[in-house]
């Protein structure tokens, strides 16, 4: 099954959250799929809408952190 | 999938960055350790994160790149977004994904209203309809990232180091998911066969330029001869036959080896104990 194009609101709301403001030019804009076999381009291009408004409303996060504590694998291996 | 589309040709930060990270063993690469790489590029935009609201099922990432003229200066800022949900092992490969999109040359880079549309028709193909012939430069470089940044996040070396013990079934995929932070599935996609081909695909024209060589050391780690291993070969193998027949001489307590320009140390037990890649 394959996923409806983009409509002509979905376009604008687009051209809104990504080329409006006259304060800032886009450089480049990639996405990391969503794991849904079958995703919606108006889905995305809300999600798009919804996450540059966030960042315009929001604080920053930190980048995520794993939490563990570093290993040499060769030490690891070594006692496998 | 095409290797061929991983090569790196015009994309030498991110080879850098590969390559960088290729010899590392100690894990889990940290996303702030890439920051940082990144930065050493020479890379001077402002980067921040930035989780939001959305469904993971409809976008897990976005980077969004910016200009912002300032008092006649510009100002460049890149934001990495992701799905606040999304569990911590793929987040870190999301963020570390849509951060090497800051080293995309300028064909890749995705800025117009027009270009954008094609992109998000793309993205939202399921896996069965992707078409890496036909799909074009933008897509094909959003969905190459995330095997660039596994490359970073699961090292080469670590995965040498790994895949014996693995296939020895001395440790699982679950406590190597726990060791490199990393999910089941993409820690499952590094092991296998296809592996070896993307990351050659990926750090091989690099490699071409300058031939692999092997170090012996002293216990001091001062060198006593240097050999050039002949084009093709795997240099661990290499270094280990030499030694084994008694090649090498000299009091000989460790081995640099350099592979695409990459340095790694080994004792002379863990060159022993080393395993070539299943091909």
């Amino acid at each position: 099954m394959r996923a409806k194009s983009m409509s002509t609101l979905e376009k604008d709301g687009l051209k809104a959250c990504l080329f409006s403001r006259q304060d800032r030019k886009l450089v480049n804009v990639k996405f990391m799929r969503g794991t849904a076999t079958v995703i919606e381009a108006g889905a995305l291009c809300a999600a798009v809408a919804t996450l540059i408004d966030q960042r315009n409303t929001g604080s920053p996060s930190e980048p995520a952190k794993s939490g563990k504590r570093p290993t040499d694998v060769r030490n690891l291996v070594a006692t496998l | 999938m095409l290797p061929g589309l991983f090569h790196m040709e015009s994309r030498v930060s991110v080879f850098k960055l590969i390559q960088k990270f290729a010899a590392r063993t100690i894990v889990p690469v940290e996303v702030d350790d890439v920051v940082e790489f990144i930065r050493r590029l020479g890379v001077k935009d402002e980067i921040f994160f930035w989780e939001a609201d959305i469904s993971p099922e409809t976008l897990q990432a976005a980077i969004t790149h910016w200009e912002y003229p300032l008092d006649g200066k510009i100002i460049v800022v890149a934001d990495i977004h992701t799905a606040r949900c999304l569990p911590l092992h793929q987040k870190r490969v999301a963020q570390v994904k849509e951060l090497l999109h800051i080293l995309d040359p300028e064909h890749f880079r995705v800025n117009t209203l027009q270009d954008v549309h094609a992109l998000i028709e793309k993205i939202i193909l399921p896996p069965d309809l992707v078409d890496w012939e036909n799909d074009g430069v933008h897509a094909n470089s959003d969905r190459a990232a995330i095997v660039h940044a596994l490359a970073v996040l699961f090292p080469w070396a670590a995965r040498e180091l790994l895949i014996g013990p693995f296939k020895d079934e001395k440790i699982t995929l679950t406590e190597m998911s726990e060791l490199l932070a990393l999910p089941p599935s993409y820690i499952q996609f590094v092991l296998s066969d296809i592996w070896v081909e993307l990351h050659e695909a990926m750090v091989g024209p690099q490699q071409m330029r300058w031939p692999d060589k092997v170090t012996t050391l002293k216990a001091d780690h001062s060198p006593i001869e240097v050999y050039t291993v002949p084009f093709g070969d795997d240099p661990y193998s290499y270094a280990r036959k030499m030694h084994e027949r008694n090649h090498m001489s000299g009091p000989i307590a460790a081995f640099r080896i350099e592979r695409g320009g990459v340095e790694s140390t080994l004792s002379v037990s863990e060159l022993a104990a080393y395993k070539p890649p299943m091909h």
